[in-house]
């Protein structure tokens, strides 16, 4: 059979066709066989049958008048029929009456000696050949039966005959099929044997550009059709691939390179905690080669890895071990680890990402990168110490100004108690001077000293003292916003804009100032303080608005994620750009003859907008007005 | 017993008593004979021709008053006159022995060791209207044969 599937389909379709054509002949020939044959049977049937039927009239006397000699003769007739081998006589009760043999043929049998009467026409075959047994009658009356049995070799030469011409036939179709066979055959074959070849060539030269070309249209024409589709895609993937093997070239170049060059430690662990991969940096990192890591048991231990407070770390809680134990993505654990070389600890975060396979059931690797921070972490810890000498500083600085301010104002008051206590004695002694008889030269120079240039002087003193308590005063007030602890709540900031507004009601109406005031959003904050910082911005809108009548102040706002921002907005003075900086420092008056004031508002008003993490900034052009933003936290 | 086969391969002549229903089948004997009990005893129980049989002794001036006359051995003399007696009348003739066929009985039998052997007197069956079967002439010795038609 294997070598029936070896051979060239052209022998495989002649010898189809040969076989399919000898067996259909071989089955028509066997129906006839068999047609023939059953014909063969009946005639032998039929033969037998009338034979009896003419002996068994010739035995009807002699059995009726138990004459066997008249049996014997009737049944010598059968001496001319050469198939009948032998025939038995049975009386009308089955017993054996008279027989006949052919030379040479059948002895009689014990078993026919007696048969059960039989009445109708019985016939089967046996090893004695064909048997027929026929009752017989004459008139109404049955007188017994006649078996003749009838040689098998009559149908048996008849059939070996028959055999040996239909195999002589056959075996002659079967010659004469080769011829249309082997010139049919061309009509499949030959379009499969030039698709093989063309396969083969294709194989060889690895050109997918040539097609088949087809023959009809039948399951061969479509097979070229197919093929021919396939070449189309094969040519087509050929292309896809070169292009996708071209954009993975670059991707795995660029992720090559960016593997190797990244300040990020990279190591990719297998699901059983072996190092599969190492970048640069994880070797520096640990000190150790991409070989070596792929060996090392990965025993934190080794390198005395360490959390932020200084213990050891546990070996449980490194991200790549909980990734695996887990398939959960670890982000960011910081891990101090030793480096030999370094002979420090570095400082890293730590992320770990499992990668599952396809399936999305089992781990494939596990992604770790170690992001080193020991630099940021060193100067994040020298900034801290800065902060903490800044803070120091500046509470000594505020406690400075507070003991400064507060002891400042005891000899001021002493200044202000004893000038006074002067000026009383002045005017005493002038009462003094009046009584006294002076020449009018005396009279008049200490009239001059007296009336005019020490009151002149006080004056100034006076002056000078309320200036100064009133800086003094300022002081206070700003170490105190600076120094109290903060209630903070969340503020109607309509209700206490409203309430500020109320306060400065005399000026605003004295210049006639009209304030248009949006609905305003709530913030955290306060709320004395907050009065303040609006009071102290509004106040000073109000106090700089050179315009009557026509002066107008807005109050809107903004909002962001974080912040509630409050626009007040004037068409005052207006502001020179050089100075936004600067408004809001200590002591900074920009017109100190025009207006009053001890010049510490605004540097109270960003000392707290500072403490309550907001942010205050200012537009302004100088004749057009001025509009501060005041940022202030949405959230607690 | 044989007497009845005989029956069954002969046809009476048209119009005799046997091919008209209702009658009955008359054995006649003429003479003395062994077999009148034997028949009487047979014919008692069973019909002849689908007939009641009826065995009588019969004369010479009776001598036709049956449908077959089984003539005894000693009255093979008698012959040529039962022949004259019955020459128109429809009796089938039976002799006890071979003689009686030459003598002008249709049948003639002979027992031997319990086997029938008979002689038919063709021409004499014919002549008197009977027919018989070619199986039975087949096995019996003929004399006179005639073409039967």
């Amino acid at each position: 059979m294997k070598r029936f599937r070896d051979t060239s389909i052209k022998t495989k379709l002649i010898m189809i066709i040969i076989i399919v054509t000898v067996m259909s002949s071989i089955i028509g020939f066997s129906g006839v066989l068999f047609y023939e044959y059953d014909n063969m049977r009946s005639d032998l049937e039929s033969e037998t049958g009338m034979s009896a039927a003419l002996v068994g009239e010739f035995c009807v006397t002699p059995l009726s008048f138990l004459d066997e000699s008249g049996a014997e003769e009737a049944l010598d007739k059968l001496e001319i029929i050469p198939y009948i081998i032998a025939a038995y006589v049975y009386d009308e009760d089955g017993k054996l009456f008279s027989y006949y043999h052919k030379q040479d043929y059948l002895d009689i049998s014990n078993h026919r000696i007696k048969i059960d009467p039989i009445r109708e026409d019985t016939s089967y075959t046996n090893d004695d050949g064909f048997n027929f047994i026929k009752p017989i009658h004459y008139g109404d009356h049955y007188y017994g039966s006649l078996q003749l049995i009838a040689s098998n070799d009559r149908l048996a030469s008849g059939l070996i005959n028959y055999f040996i011409m239909v195999i002589i036939v056959i075996i002659f179709i079967g010659l004469i099929s080769i011829f249309p066979a082997s010139s049919l055959q061309s009509v499949i074959s030959n379009p499969v044997l030039s698709l093989a070849n063309l396969t083969q060539r294709i194989t060889n030269n690895k050109d997918y550009s040539v097609r088949a070309k087809k023959y009809a249209n039948d399951e061969i024409g479509l097979l070229y059709e197919g093929f021919n589709n396939m070449l189309d895609q094969i040519e087509r993937r050929d292309r896809h691939r070169d292009i996708v093997e071209m954009a993975l070239r670059e991707s795995e170049e660029f992720h090559r390179v960016l593997f190797e060059t990244m300040i990020q430690g990279v190591i990719y662990f297998s699901p059983e905690g072996k190092v599969i991969n190492a970048n640069i940096a994880a070797e520096k990192l640990f000190n150790m080669s991409s070989a070596e890591l792929k060996i090392s048991k990965f025993d934190l231990s080794y390198w005395n890895v360490i959390y932020e407070d200084g213990t050891a770390f546990d070996n449980e809680e490194f991200p790549p071990w909980i990734a695996m134990n887990t398939a959960k993505k670890v982000e960011n654990k910081i891990m101090g680890i030793f480096n030999y070389k370094d002979n420090d600890h570095h400082w890293v975060m730590v992320s770990a990402i499992p990668i599952l396979n396809e399936t999305g059931t089992d781990i494939r690797r596990i992604y770790t990168t170690f992001n080193d921070f020991t630099t940021r972490k060193k100067i994040e810890e020298e900034r801290e110490i800065l902060n903490k000498e800044l803070i120091d500083k500046n509470t000594e600085l505020e406690q400075i100004v507070y003991v400064t301010s507060h002891d400042l104002r005891s000899p001021l008051v002493n200044i202000q108690g004893f000038s006074n206590e002067i000026l009383l004695s002045i005017n005493e002694l002038k009462s003094i001077s009046n009584k006294m008889l002076l020449n009018k030269n005396d009279q008049e120079t200490l009239s001059q000293i007296l009336d005019v240039d020490i009151p002149e002087s006080f004056s100034f003193i006076e002056t000078s003292i309320h200036r100064m308590d009133a800086l003094l005063k300022g002081l206070l007030k700003l170490s105190r916003y600076g120094r109290v602890n903060l209630k903070i709540e969340n503020l109607d900031m309509n209700q206490l804009t409203k309430n500020v507004i109320k306060t400065m009601e005399y000026k605003i109406k004295g210049k006639n100032i009209s304030i248009r005031k949006d609905h305003l959003p709530k913030c955290f904050g306060d709320e004395d303080q907050i009065i303040q910082v609006f009071s102290n911005i509004i106040g000073n809108a109000v106090k700089y608005m050179d315009k009557f009548d026509d002066g107008i102040i807005n109050i809107t706002s903004s909002s962001s994620d974080k912040y509630s921002v409050y626009h007040i907005q004037d068409n005052g003075i207006g502001i020179e750009k050089q100075f936004h900086d600067k408004v809001f420092e200590l002591f900074h008056r920009l017109s100190p003859s025009e207006s009053q004031g001890e010049g510490l508002g605004l540097t109270i008003v960003k000392k707290i907008v500072d403490r309550h993490n907001g942010k205050i900034s200012l537009s302004s052009e100088i004749g057009k007005g001025s509009t501060f933003f005041v940022a202030l936290p949405k959230h607690k | 017993m044989f007497i009845e086969k005989f029956t069954r391969f002969i046809d009476w002549p048209t119009g005799s008593n046997v091919t008209a229903l209702n009658k009955p089948f008359i054995i006649g004997i003429y003479g003395e004979t062994d077999i009148k009990d034997e028949l009487v005893q047979i014919y008692g129980k069973q019909n002849i021709l689908d007939k009641e049989v009826k065995v009588k002794n019969l004369g010479l001036k009776n001598i036709n008053d049956c449908d077959l006359l089984i003539i005894a051995e000693n009255k093979l003399a008698d012959m040529p006159k039962i022949t004259e007696f019955l020459k128109d009348s429809k009796v089938l003739t039976i002799g006890e022995t071979a003689d009686f066929a030459e003598e002008g009985a249709m049948i003639a039998y002979v027992l031997k060791d319990n086997k029938i052997r008979f002689i038919i007197n063709q021409k004499q069956a014919v002549d008197c209207g009977f027919k018989i079967s070619h199986l039975l002439l087949n096995l019996a010795e003929v004399i006179n044969p005639v073409n039967q038609k």
